[in-house]
């Protein structure tokens, strides 16, 4: 399973593989990192149909990850890939804009790994 | 130059003399002629009668009648001798007489020679008397002493001179007198005159003549107190006008008591009610009787009957006045004394005993009443220096009345401009708590980050070393190697991120510390990296549909310079903020294509450190231009900004560091401040 992490934070990187070694190491899950929105619909355009779980932060800078999210659900893809929104802030209102704009998730950091993980594996 | 004194007497004394000089010369004269005139008559009526005698004699041809006659001056004592004297006229032969012929016929006494033709002379008085006899013709030659007379002419002057010196001594007295009584109030007036010429206005003359000096007297008096009087109302006048305070006031029963002594009332309390009816009260400023204040204090217009007196007296323009006795007097002061208006009673008694009689006079004026108490009824007279002096005391009291509203009135200034100051100060610190407030969401956010790194990452290690141990255990020495490698590279961004939070910690204690005002050296770079995310995930947590691209561009070449770190952090942050403001503005506009943009660019110029904040927003309007650095003076809605972000930033760059700040704007394309600080 291909999966496209969007963070303007570029440690995100070393952390998720880190976290996930065991699974890239057994080829379970793929993962590309984006460091904008902008970035990550380029991404998109490359990896068509391959990316089936976009893990995006909403704060960054430039195109934020509701517009991404918004861009993905509304325009990209058929079917649109599952789109989890991770974010420090947890309030309500970024919450009900990512439901709205068709987030299937939605995850406030500090992200719990194994938590993370179970989620991507339902998806699987 | 002669006084008057000496004209009176030089006068007097002229006339005097005149007068000694006619009664010396003149009379004495006089006297004597009429004494000789008159002996002259008596020796002619002697002669007559002895020639009457002698002829009637002679007619009857008794001899006899000759010697009787004779007799009638015979035994006189001044006789000095009388004669018959026989005339014969002789005839020519033409019968013209020729020749008279006289002939002494007789003498007594005999023996003396009688010349027929004496005259009188110094010594004696000859008279004639002729007569016609049948037998004779002749006259009777009678001669008097005039002894007597010369006596009485000795006499005479002997008494003129006595007279004459009398007369010129009682004169001399009178002269003296008269010259006495007219120069000395004369004088008197002259000295009272010089003396308030000199100032001193207590001067009376005393003058109980009823002449033109005695009414010259009264006048000059009259005078003296026209100008006393009115030198206590200048008094009263300048003193007033003087005052400045409520304090100042308490002077009023002191000065009061003054005037109203020099004006001469009689009076032994007096005091000024100020009337407010506004406020409903009277502001009542009284006199003990020693002349001291007893203070202000208030009275409501309904509290006394004596204030509702004087409220509708007052308002009627009336005098008003009221008899009190003895146990009256006690009464008021013991009503003021428990309503607690009086502190002392015995200060307000004053004397040992309250007054027997006590006579309070009100006289109105435009702010009051002027009271003055008297153990009498006032005269009308005195009750009329009393008016005047209310009147000037008014005059004066509505001229402090004015100052003192300008006083409030700038005194109120004052204050505003106190509490301006005091709410600029407030809005300067809200202004920094805000921007911290600003800070705080973005502070949270950035440290957040970090501190999720520093967690994972160590979380990870935790379980590196673990896996480690297992592959040390199989002996899998590459595995070991590439988790070792990992290690290093998880420690490294722990401490990596370990520093980030810490340095955003330091940041934002910076910012909240304002009593440290040092230079430090500082990294300029790092604070404007630093605080343009601040400012954007500070924006961003207020508002959620913001957003906007942020980039630097930080010259590595540029070394730390001495600055104020607070301070020049909150100047980016102002600046930063604004510029996000700006775009996120424009976004909504909903231009197409538009990217909401702002960055920072730090160069190293000669001896400068340049810092450019640019942002793609609307750009600043020439007429706002002006204004932008002028405190309170902010574009943003009510609430949102305090308008002193760039006024401050404006003092700390150019007062605070002796640096530049510049704007370069373009309506529609954007703005760009531009920083510059020396090295």
């Amino acid at each position: 399973m291909k999966i496209l992490v969007v963070d303007d934070e570029h440690d995100i990187q070393p952390l998720f593989e880190q976290r996930f070694r065991k699974e890239i190491r057994s080829g379970e899950f793929i993962f590309v990192f984006a460091y904008s929105g902008e970035q990550a619909l380029e991404c998109l355009k490359d990896y068509t149909h391959e990316a089936v779980l976009i893990l995006s932060d909403i704060n960054m800078p430039g195109m934020s990850g509701l517009e991404l999210l918004k861009n993905i659900k509304q325009k990209h893809h058929q079917p649109p890939p599952v789109v989890m929104m991770i974010t420090a802030y947890g309030d309500s209102d970024n919450y009900t804009r990512a439901m709205e704009l068709g987030a299937d998730d939605f995850i406030t950091k500090p992200v719990d790994f194994s938590t993370l993980k179970e989620k991507i594996k339902t998806i699987h | 130059m002669f006084t008057v004194k000496g004209k009176i007497l030089m006068t007097v004394l002229t006339v005097v003399m005149m007068f000694a000089l006619f009664i010396l010369f003149y009379f004495p004269k006089r006297q004597e002629r009429y004494l000789l005139e008159n002996y002259n008559n008596e020796v002619e009526n002697f002669v007559k009668t002895v020639a009457l005698g002698v002829k009637i004699a002679l007619t009857e041809q008794n001899f006899e009648g000759v010697e009787t006659a004779i007799d009638f001056v015979r035994h006189d004592e001044r006789l000095e001798f009388v004669s018959l004297i026989q005339i014969d006229t002789i005839k020519n032969s033409d019968g013209v007489e020729t020749k008279i012929e006289k002939t002494v016929f007789k003498t007594y006494p005999e023996n003396i020679e009688v010349n027929p033709e004496a005259v009188s002379n110094e010594q004696f008085i000859i008279k004639h008397a002729s007569f016609a006899s049948p037998m004779m013709n002749g006259m009777i030659m009678l001669s008097f002493s005039t002894k007597d007379i010369v006596k009485s002419k000795k006499q005479i002057r002997l008494t003129s001179i006595l007279a004459s010196l009398i007369v010129f001594i009682i004169g001399l007295v009178i002269g003296y007198l008269l010259a006495r009584n007219i120069s000395r109030p004369v004088l008197a007036l002259r000295d009272a005159a010089n003396k308030v010429g000199e100032g001193d206005l207590t001067q009376s003359v005393k003058n109980q003549s009823r002449d033109e000096i005695g009414e010259l007297g009264i006048a000059f008096n009259k005078m003296v107190r026209d100008l006393s009087i009115e030198a206590a109302m200048e008094r009263v006048r300048h003193e007033i006008a003087n005052m400045r305070t409520k304090d100042d006031l308490l002077s009023i029963t002191p000065l009061i008591w003054k005037e109203l002594e020099t004006l001469a009332v009689p009076f032994f309390r007096c005091g000024v009610f100020i009337i407010d009816e506004t406020e409903q009260i009277i502001q009542s400023y009284l006199s003990s009787p020693d002349g001291q204040t007893l203070g202000v204090f208030n009275l409501q217009f309904k509290e006394d009957e004596i204030a509702g007196h004087l409220v509708t007296n007052w308002q009627k323009e009336t005098i008003y006045t009221e008899h009190w006795d003895k146990n009256k007097f006690m009464a008021w002061m013991h009503s003021m004394a428990k309503k607690g208006h009086i502190k002392d009673a015995t200060i307000y008694q004053g004397a040992s005993k309250p007054p027997e009689s006590l006579d309070l006079h009100f006289v109105p004026f435009k702010q009051g009443m002027l009271y003055v108490g008297n153990t009498y009824p006032l005269s009308s007279e005195a009750l009329h220096l009393v008016k005047t002096l209310a009147e000037a005391f008014s005059i004066a009291y509505s001229r402090y009345e004015d100052f003192k509203k300008l006083e409030d009135a700038k005194n109120q200034m004052e204050k505003t401009l106190s509490e301006l100051r005091s709410t600029q100060s407030q809005l300067i610190q809200s202004e920094k708590m805000a921007s911290l407030g600003e800070l705080t969401a973005g502070i949270a956010h950035e440290i957040q980050n970090p501190l999720n790194f520093v967690n994972n990452f160590s979380e990870l290690s935790i379980d590196l070393i673990k896996e480690m141990k297992e592959e040390l255990t199989n002996g899998n020495v590459k595995e070991v190697e590439d988790i070792s490698l990992d290690l290093i590279q998880n420690m490294d961004k722990i401490n990596h991120h370990g520093k980030r939070a810490s340095s955003i910690v330091k940041a934002m204690l910076e910012h909240s510390r304002s009593g440290e005002r040092d230079k430090v050296l500082t990294d300029i770079n790092a604070i404007a990296d630093e605080y343009l995310r601040l400012a954007y995930h500070g924006l961003r947590a207020k508002d959620k549909s913001f957003n906007a691209d942020f980039s630097s561009d930080l010259d590595q070449n540029l070394s730390k310079i001495y600055v104020i770190p607070q301070d020049i952090c909150r100047v980016f942050l102002n600046i930063i903020n604004n510029a996000f403001y700006e775009v996120a503005k424009k976004a909504k506009e909903g231009i197409e294509g538009y990217l909401p943009s702002v960055s920072i660019r730090t160069k190293k110029l000669k001896n400068k450190v340049e810092i450019r904040i640019k942002d793609n927003g609307n750009g600043i309007p020439p007429d706002v231009l002006d204004k932008i650095f002028q405190p309170f003076f902010t574009t943003k809605p009510t609430g949102q900004g305090t308008g002193l972000g760039l006024s401050l930033s404006y003092d700390i760059i150019i007062k605070g560091h002796s640096g530049e700040l510049k704007i370069d704007t373009k309506v529609g394309d954007g703005t760009e401040f531009i920083i510059l600080l020396p090295e």
